[in-house]
């Protein structure tokens, strides 16, 4: 997952796009060390002290670990649960939409990781 | 990858949620193993019910052994202590289900049955067990204990058949309204699976006519919103693990009426990891992509 979140976070630096996470872990102080550690370059909601019980996920139904969204440039859900090259599939559909075309290109094994 | 599926598997086996697909997969990937089976001695003397508590709780006590030696291990010897000492529910369940057929009379045997069907996910043991419960104890309270668990494996015509039955032939408010609970949640799971198929690791994962059935699957949205306000009307105040069925399905019902493709997305007002308050709605304008993450 990281690899392939950091590499498309990376290659669309400059267009109208956002990766935006919701990390339903429980200890803080711990996440903040694997952000480092493990180069997370996205902003994340905290779910809070309750991790996988926190209010967002909650309130968001969610019950399985990664859940994924992915929204338009107008709010609009136009999918769930795409990932790797179906989520690459989704963002660069919508980024067309809007009139920029984009071709991702991962290193080594990225987008299966 | 193999390790970061055997780390979502014992993630579920310590008790955090996951996605139940990807422990589909992960089952797979888990090398077999013998183990010698629970201490036998003077068993003759023992009660059906003291024979199966006790080989539930050797198994119980092998996995907490096993959960605080894997939590306190070092990442490199993680992968051994998974393939010595993570306690198989195959190694259990044959005595069980034995016990459970000689004393098919004792309250004991759903017991049994309801260990080595939940434990067994899906193995030979597990579906014989299934097979039993419906056949001799469809009438039992302690179903509601298993019947949400139907619905966590790979969708079949036979689970959504046995949750039906369930729901029609328990004399129990507590029981058909968390198989009706069950019943909802096992078609959004089909639904999930239905947008699942392209990954080999999944397909390969089902049998040929469960596979059929899922890419048959059709349900009318509206009918699955209405199942969902039928257990909020009707079954709200059941308890189902310190939660009711009320909020369990009202959370169901937010995702389909607010959280569906084509629906505008609900804002997330909350802070960043380092204390910064933020919006969704700060992004709009952007293509943003939503992730539920956790590192586990």
């Amino acid at each position: 997952m990281y690899p392939h979140e950091r590499s498309l976070v990376k290659q669309l630096s400059e267009k109208p796009f956002a990766l935006i996470g919701v990390n339903s872990d429980s200890d803080l102080d711990g996440i903040r060390e694997i952000v480092k550690e493990k180069n997370i370059t996205w902003r994340s909601f905290w779910n809070g002290p309750d991790g996988t019980f926190g209010p967002i996920s909650t309130k968001w139904n969610v019950s399985g670990w990664p859940t994924i969204y992915v929204v338009d440039a107008d709010g609009t859900i136009r999918y769930k649960n795409v990932r790797g090259p179906k989520m690459d599939e989704a963002v660069t559909t919508l980024l067309a939409e809007m009139g920029h075309q984009v071709k991702l290109v991962h290193e080594d094994h990225a987008e299966n990781e | 990858m193999k390790t970061k599926q055997l780390k979502l598997l014992v993630g579920l086996v310590l008790g955090f949620a996951s996605a139940g697909w990807v422990t589909v997969v992960s089952a797979t990937t888990m090398p077999l193993r013998q183990e010698q089976p629970a201490n036998q001695d003077d068993e003759s003397e023992k009660s059906a019910k003291q024979q199966i508590d006790e080989i539930i709780a050797t198994f119980e006590t092998r996995m907490t052994e096993f959960s605080k030696e894997y939590r306190s291990a070092s990442e490199e010897d993680r992968q051994k202590i998974i393939d010595e000492k993570l306690p198989k529910a195959s190694d259990y369940s044959g005595r069980l289900m034995e016990l459970a057929k000689q004393h098919a009379d004792d309250p004991a045997a759903v017991d049994a049955l309801s260990w080595v069907f939940s434990r067994g996910r899906g193995d030979e043991a597990s579906n014989e067990a299934l097979e039993i419960l419906l056949r001799d104890h469809v009438e039992n309270e302690k179903l509601k204990d298993i019947v949400l668990m139907m619905s966590f494996g790979n969708p079949s015509q036979k689970i959504q058949d046995s949750i039906k039955r369930i729901i029609n032939e328990s004399p129990h408010h507590s029981v058909q309204g968390i198989a009706t609970y069950g019943l909802a949640q096992f078609y959004s799971r089909v639904n999930q699976y239905q947008g699942l198929l392209d990954d080999p690791r999944i397909a390969n994962s089902l049998a040929e006519e469960d596979l059929q059935y899922i890419e048959d699957f059709k349900l009318d949205p509206s009918q699955h919103e209405a199942l969902y306000q039928t257990i909020v009307d009707q079954y709200g105040d059941v308890e189902y693990r310190n939660r009711t069925l009320g909020k369990l399905a009202g959370g169901a019902l937010f995702e389909i009426q607010y959280l569906s493709i084509g629906k505008q997305v609900p804002d997330i007002e909350g802070a960043d990891l380092d204390g910064e308050a933020f919006k969704l709605s700060d992004y709009r304008g952007k293509v943003v992509v939503i992730d539920f993450w956790g590192d586990w």
